[in-house]
């Protein structure tokens, strides 16, 4: 029998009307010691499924389930609350994604440990002897020694810590020490790392893969990223709009994905080491809401093989057959198990594919990337450095006291050509979005300068040419919410710089206001529309849209992707790209994608505590990178086409550890990544390395670089 | 935190200074002078212009008001006329049946409203919570001595079952002492207690949605514990600030209370003060009464650092 059995299980959402159904007909099951990850987009119902099966939607919303989900022979839709609670932390646990909400504020790390013991005495309140004291002393040395094995430096103190006194690494190392307080059979973690940097992602992913197979324990992981699951699944279900559409071994579901969708959404990962020749995979539309009725399958609108039954008749999740020496070639390392069931819903399932060869030809190897060497610089930064107070208060006074504050920007040099793709990666704190703000002149530079063609920006004065500037370089946000203004239409904001920087009135407007909206791919429609009424992608259109309006060479596009979904990044990105084609924009694109940023970039600046460590094309970046820091980020970049799969033992603590303070790493003097950094040598501990051109084209700060 | 509390004492300085300032000269504009008040109707004319000479009412205002600022500074804050003695001691002596009101009633509105809002904010569809805003809204809206002139008449006049006037000390008869204090506290807290609901419903119905409540029911707690050991130390918070900046209010009212039922306190020292032009008196009670306000917020604002962890960073 299975850990957890879940057939037909149903969340609806009591409406004013009808209600609405969020999941529908969920059947899977999860064995003891199995790792399954759920993947979705957003609006795909992940979420939902796993708050109902903890029985947790409810409390936050009007909703009911139906069907069955037997955890060890417990029906949980059956089950009331009371019983749900004695069940909760006990067999069944959750981690969730944003650590620092999910803790309460106000508590220290240990009293919310301990108190997840006081619900469920059991064990280790007899073992204990009896009385209160004994069973919180016995819960204490538990939480100390959990917070050791997920790896909290300082156990004990930690205890006394509150949350907003560890960073989000740490917060989330203790949240899933607390869920594991009573050692529960299925541990579920929603998302748990998608606000976390890619390298402590991938130490959180490593922790959770060692606790798991210590623990014989039973995982489901619900995510949005294929790489992620590709990392650490055994078997992976795909859900889409409230349904599953393909369940099956990790090796399978990405070598020969049989549903359209999943291979389309798989499609959508940009593929490292592959430039995008022209465009990116994307997947047109998006998904419906799944309250939406749509006869047949809820695919078939944005599918490319959809036929009549499809849009007549849904299909159900039946088995296909497994491809014939996919699954035998990689077997799982979890091999304890038999390869299960491949299920699909589909009418016409892909077919069967052999391991992927296609596309080689594309590779870099082959792909000569033109030098962008030769042409005239555009965007020139000499020595540019930001320093912010240490409190809003000395701001504003202006302090220029140069002690304290942080230096968030700290000497960054690079020219960028006319007409280039310019990427900007780099871990939160890293200084990216300042940079990229400062050459937009949202802010100036603490020393250093910047030019633009040839306007040198600190010099800007006067209104004149300070329009003049701002029409020619622009900035696109990646909160798609907050940068337009909620109670203006689509059409007003986008002609707001036409209007705020141009003679451009009236008609001659309205009509530029159109023709933009149609540049980036949105109908005329639209016009009149309110930013609430779009999605999140349309609404990213509507801000390009906005920036280009009064022909700008150069676009700052601060993580423009980030909020959307995979599908939808690329139908944002190849407008980006077809712009600079036919406008010969100039672009700076600030993201922590790296995926992304190697198949889309011409050259890539990856930055680090304020710093630009290196400076190279794509092609080099992945083959041959020389700061170890990108390598670092490399290594930890999760990539569905090629996974690195997480195990107990692919911890490297030297080089990926230290997910703590950044913000307490001396930088005043020697390198610093010399912390984390595996080639560390006594000269990096005193002098600061400079960026320096290793090769022609790659450019890198640092004493010992790679090659 | 002893910045804080520095910055704070501080502030009280410039708001006494303020305070003083004002009521110095809003009491000169009330028609009359204390001889007049002093020597009542039959006085002749030089009676009253020789007291007004003696009690230095005669000076330009100005050399007045810079008499008293200089005497304030020295610790000396007059005279009252009607007492006949100084005017500290004389607040100091006024001062128990205040702070018995305030702090009485603060108390038992806090105790009243926590499971009220409580329940309001976690059972949003229930009677109680549909009924809450219209229920806070009249205990807002209604006049306080309205309030108290109505409970007189039903309790004191109607029913005769508790006394509608006067003061026992708790020392000499506590039974007694409560008997009295129950009219004027009710109608304290009908207002303040309205308050509290509305403010702590509020801040509870938004921390319910915290999402370390789902952490907290993801282990196991029940709903109560949920409720009172996750929700209300947070939902608190924004009530600590509520509560002490509403103190100010009760002490207004108090003044109010007082005078209907008839309480020794400084709300009766001050109607009396005012009708009989004692200025000093009236200066004296003011004063103290915006110390009481800014050293209960100062408090609050010390709870508040304590409570929540986020603001003691700095």
């Amino acid at each position: 029998m299975s850990l957890l059995d879940v057939a037909d299980f149903t969340v609806d959402l009591d409406g004013e009307e009808a209600p609405i159904s969020l999941v529908r007909e969920l059947s899977f099951s999860v064995e003891r010691g199995e790792f399954l990850c759920i993947v979705g987009e957003s609006g795909s119902g992940k979420t939902v499924a796993a708050l109902s099966l903890m029985r947790l939607l409810e409390f936050t919303a009007p909703a009911s389930q139906t069907g069955e989900a037997l955890l060890d022979g417990e029906d949980l839709v059956a089950a009331s609350q009371e019983t749900m609670a004695g069940l909760r932390g006990r067999k069944i646990a959750m981690i969730f994604q944003e650590a620092m909400e999910a803790l309460n504020p106000t508590k220290v790390i240990g009293a919310q440990l301990i108190e997840a013991v006081q619900q469920h005495p059991g064990e280790l309140g007899e073992s204990a002897g009896s009385g209160r004291r004994g069973l919180v002393e016995a819960a204490r040395a538990k939480a100390v020694d959990l917070l050791r094995q997920v790896g909290i430096p300082d156990p004990v103190g930690c205890m006394g810590k509150y949350p907003h006194q560890l960073s989000g690494g740490m917060q989330q190392r203790a949240m899933i020490a607390m869920a594991l307080m009573c050692d529960p059979e299925l541990l579920i973690a929603d998302e748990p790392t998608t606000a976390l940097d890619v390298t402590i992602q991938a130490e959180i992913l490593t922790l959770l893969v060692r606790l798991q197979r210590e623990r014989g324990m039973a995982c489901i992981l619900i995510t949005h990223d294929m790489g992620v699951a590709a990392e650490i699944a055994d078997r992976v279900a795909v859900m889409y709009s409230g349904r599953l559409v393909e369940i099956g071994p990790v090796q399978e579901i990405l070598a020969s994905p049989r549903h359209p969708y999943t291979r389309a959404l798989l499609e959508c990962v940009p593929r490292v080491g592959l430039i995008a020749q022209k465009e990116l995979k994307t997947i047109p539309g998006s998904v419906p809401h799944p309250g939406m009725h749509l006869p047949g399958c809820r695919f078939a609108p944005r599918c490319h093989n959809a036929s009549d039954r499809c849009t007549s008749v849904e299909p159900a999740l039946t088995p296909v057959p497994v491809a014939v020496g996919v699954g035998a070639a990689a077997a799982p390392p979890a091999a304890a198990f038999p390869p299960g069931e491949r299920l699909a819903a589909c009418w016409h399932p892909e077919p069967a594919l052999q391991p992927q060869d296609a596309g080689e030809s594309a590779r870099f190897a082959d792909a000569l990337v033109a030098p962008s060497g030769g042409a005239e610089p555009y965007l020139v930064l000499d020595a540019v450095s930001k320093r912010y107070a240490a409190s809003a208060r000395s701001e504003s006074l202006g302090s220029r006291r140069a002690s304290g504050g942080v230096l968030a920007v700290d000497n960054a040099s690079v020219s960028i050509a006319k007409g280039e793709f310019f990427g900007l990666v780099g871990e939160s704190g890293s200084g990216k979005s300042t940079l990229g703000r400062l050459i937009a002149k949202l802010e100036a530079p603490t020393s250093g300068s910047i030019s633009v063609g040839d306007v040198s920006v600190e010099q800007l004065k006067g209104r004149k040419r300070v329009r003049s500037f701002r029409r020619d370089v622009q900035i696109v946000f990646q909160d798609t919410t907050g940068s337009l203004d909620p109670r203006q239409t689509i059409g007003r904001s986008v002609s707001e710089p036409l209007r705020s920087l141009t003679d451009v009135r009236g008609e001659a407007l309205e009509a530029r206001a159109k023709e933009l909206l149609e540049t980036v791919g949105l109908p005329l429609a639209y016009f009149s529309k309110m930013p609430s009424e779009l999605s999140g992608g349309q609404r990213q259109r509507v801000a390009i849209a906005r920036a280009i309006a009064c022909d700008p060479r150069l676009v700052v596009a601060d993580e423009p992707t980030s909020a959307l979904d995979v599908s939808v990044q690329g139908q944002i990105v190849n407008v980006l790209r077809r712009l600079q084609r036919e406008l010969g924009l100039t672009y700076v694109f600030i993201t922590h994608n790296l995926s992304l940023v190697l198949s889309v970039a011409d050259r890539i600046g990856v930055m680090y505590l304020g710093a630009l460590v290196e400076i190279a094309d794509a092609a080099t970046l992945v083959r041959a990178p020389a700061h170890p820091y990108t390598q670092v980020l490399l290594q930890a970049n999760p990539d569905p086409h090629n996974p690195r799969r997480r195990t107990p033992d692919t911890a490297h603590p030297q080089a990926l550890g230290l997910d703590s303070e950044t913000a307490l790493v001396d930088r005043t003097q020697g390198c610093r990544f010399r912390d984390r950094c595996p080639r560390r040598q006594e000269r990096c501990d005193v002098e600061s390395p400079e960026l320096t051109e290793r090769q022609p084209g790659q450019f890198a700060a640092c004493h010992f670089p790679l090659n | 935190m002893a910045g804080l509390v520095l910055r704070r004492i501080r502030d009280l300085v410039i708001v006494l200074f303020l305070v003083g300032t004002a009521m110095f000269f809003i009491i000169h504009l009330i028609p009359g002078n204390p001889a007049i008040a002093l020597l009542g109707p039959y006085a002749t004319q030089e009676q009253i212009a020789d007291l007004t000479a003696s009690l230095g009412l005669d000076q330009p205002l100005f050399t007045q008001y810079v008499t008293w600022l200089g005497n304030l500074v020295q610790g000396d804050m007059g005279s009252s006329l009607i007492f006949a003695q100084p005017v500290l001691p004389v607040i100091l002596d006024h001062v128990t049946p205040t702070i018995l009101l305030a702090l009485g009633s603060t108390i038992i509105s806090a105790v009243i409203a926590v499971p009220l809002a409580i329940h309001a904010a976690a059972k949003p569809r229930s009677l109680w919570a549909r009924m809450v805003t219209p229920v806070t809204a009249f205990g807002l809206a209604m006049p306080s001595f309205w309030l108290a002139l109505v409970l007189v008449l039903v309790f004191g006049v109607i029913f005769q079952v508790l006394p509608t006037s006067g003061y026992v000390d708790f020392g000499s008869d506590p039974g007694e002492a409560v008997k009295y204090l129950v009219l004027p506290i009710v109608v304290l807290v009908a207002h303040q207690a309205a308050l509290f609901v509305a403010t702590l419903r509020e801040s509870m119905s938004g921390e319910l949605l915290s999402l370390y409540l789902r952490s907290a029911r993801a282990k196991g707690v029940r709903e109560r514990g949920v409720l009172y050991r996750h929700a209300l130390p947070n939902a608190l918070l924004p009530a600590i600030t509520v509560i002490g900046s509403s103190f100010g209010n009760v002490l207004g009212g108090v003044v109010v209370i007082e005078t209907v039922f008839s309480i020794p306190g400084w709300g009766q020292l001050l109607y009396n003060g005012i009708t009989s032009r004692d200025y000093q008196l009236i200066i004296g009670v003011t004063l103290m009464i915006a110390v009481v306000y800014v050293v209960v917020n100062l408090i609050a604002d010390l709870l508040y650092l304590v409570a929540d962890p986020r603001v003691r960073v700095r």
